[in-house]
């Protein structure tokens, strides 16, 4: 049960990860907003859409960033990202992305190790 | 594109509590999003196995194929070997048949009642081809499920005299959000905890009467008065 809560950790790095493997990303530019673009990701829901919008927030250059379930049966999340001339959207996703992706390999660890410091108590 | 500024966060985990069937930690230097995150994939993402599809061969039982059909898949499986193991649908040994080695367990079950006292069926009669995947013995978790006299494990259906239920069933890997019997977890929260600051200067300006009414003041009885030395804590 305790391995179960690490795998938890590891299956959560592990689904942030694929996100980068694009065939589920796709990126569309705005016609009209230069630095503005859409990344429509497959197979994903708020759990992601929210994490990658609050870490976008993170980025000063990034004007604006959001995300909408297009609709409850269709299995899939629009990000919307806005950014100044410094950035550009495809810069600010991948940032985001990566930085996550590192947040939580460390999360896993921390929790593996605070798990074996606990059970080395007993 | 490289040398941009990065914006990763380094959260810190504490565990407070940690049981076989519990855990309680706190979690720092992150935010909402991410605890949130977390929780959801806890409930509707980490794969665990579950009975997903029932074979019946007898049933002469008061309970319906399908409700027992339901009743079976509802019964928690050991799952260690979720991970290891192939989704049905993207299972190449079978053709996404769902029946093979690397993406299915095999149950089977007979039971028959041959007297006049009441037979209980429960998910101890069933018997898995892999002993790494059998029913959760919760007897020994230390939960409050134990020593219910004689624990017989999760109760399917009773037969009288003269029914039997014999069927086999094909456990299979899955996640919460396809079916609430793959969920691991009975619920998952999180929350935001308050910090408080006392401060002191101002609470020494108080008198024991004040500071008592202080005290007092808390519903949860978060405050503690120093009989000694009147101080607030
Ligand atoms: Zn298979």
């Amino acid at each position: 049960m305790k391995d179960h809560l690490a795998l938890c950790f590891l299956h959560f790095a592990n689904s942030v990860s694929l996100k980068n493997n694009n065939s589920r990303v796709s990126y569309e530019r705005d016609t009209k907003i230069i630095n503005a673009a859409s990344f429509t990701i497959e197979r994903e829901d708020h759990t992601i859409g929210n994490i990658v919008r609050m870490q976008l927030h993170r980025d000063g250059n990034v004007l604006f960033a959001g995300y909408k379930l297009p609709h409850p049966l269709q299995y899939k999340i629009i990000v919307r990202v806005h950014t100044t001339s410094q950035s550009s959207p495809m810069q600010a996703y991948n940032q985001a992305i990566n930085d996550l992706d590192k947040e939580l390999d460390h999360l896993k660890a921390a929790f593996e190790a605070e798990v074996a410091r606990v059970s080395g108590e007993y | 594109m490289e040398g941009a500024a990065s914006y990763q966060r380094f959260p810190k985990v504490k565990i407070r509590e940690l049981k076989d069937d519990y855990a309680k930690f706190e979690l720092r230097e992150t935010d909402a999003s991410v605890a949130n995150a977390l929780r959801r994939v806890m409930i509707a993402e980490v794969p665990t196995i579950a009975i997903d599809l029932v074979e019946i061969e007898v049933n002469s039982s008061v309970l319906n194929d399908e409700f027992i059909a339901h009743r079976l898949g509802l019964i928690p499986l050991t799952s260690e070997r979720a991970m290891s193991m192939r989704f049905s649908r993207d299972c190449d040994a079978c053709d996404g048949d769902g029946q093979c080695e690397f993406c299915s367990v095999e149950f089977h079950l007979r039971a028959k009642c041959i007297n006049d006292q009441t037979l209980d069926v429960t998910s101890k009669d069933l018997y898995s081809s892999d002993h790494t995947v059998v029913p959760v013995d919760f007897s020994d978790s230390g939960s409050g499920f134990e020593n219910n006299e004689d624990q017989r494990g999760i109760t399917i259906v009773k037969l009288r005299k003269g029914q039997e239920l014999r069927l086999r069933a094909i456990a299979r890997k899955g996640i919460g959000k396809d079916h609430a019997k793959w969920s691991p977890a009975a619920t998952v929260t999180f929350m935001y905890e308050p910090e408080i600051h006392i401060n002191e200067e101002m609470m020494e300006t108080l008198s024991l009467e004040e500071k008592t009414s202080v005290v007092d003041s808390s519903p949860t009885k978060v405050f503690g008065i120093n009989p000694h030395t009147q101080q607030v804590g």
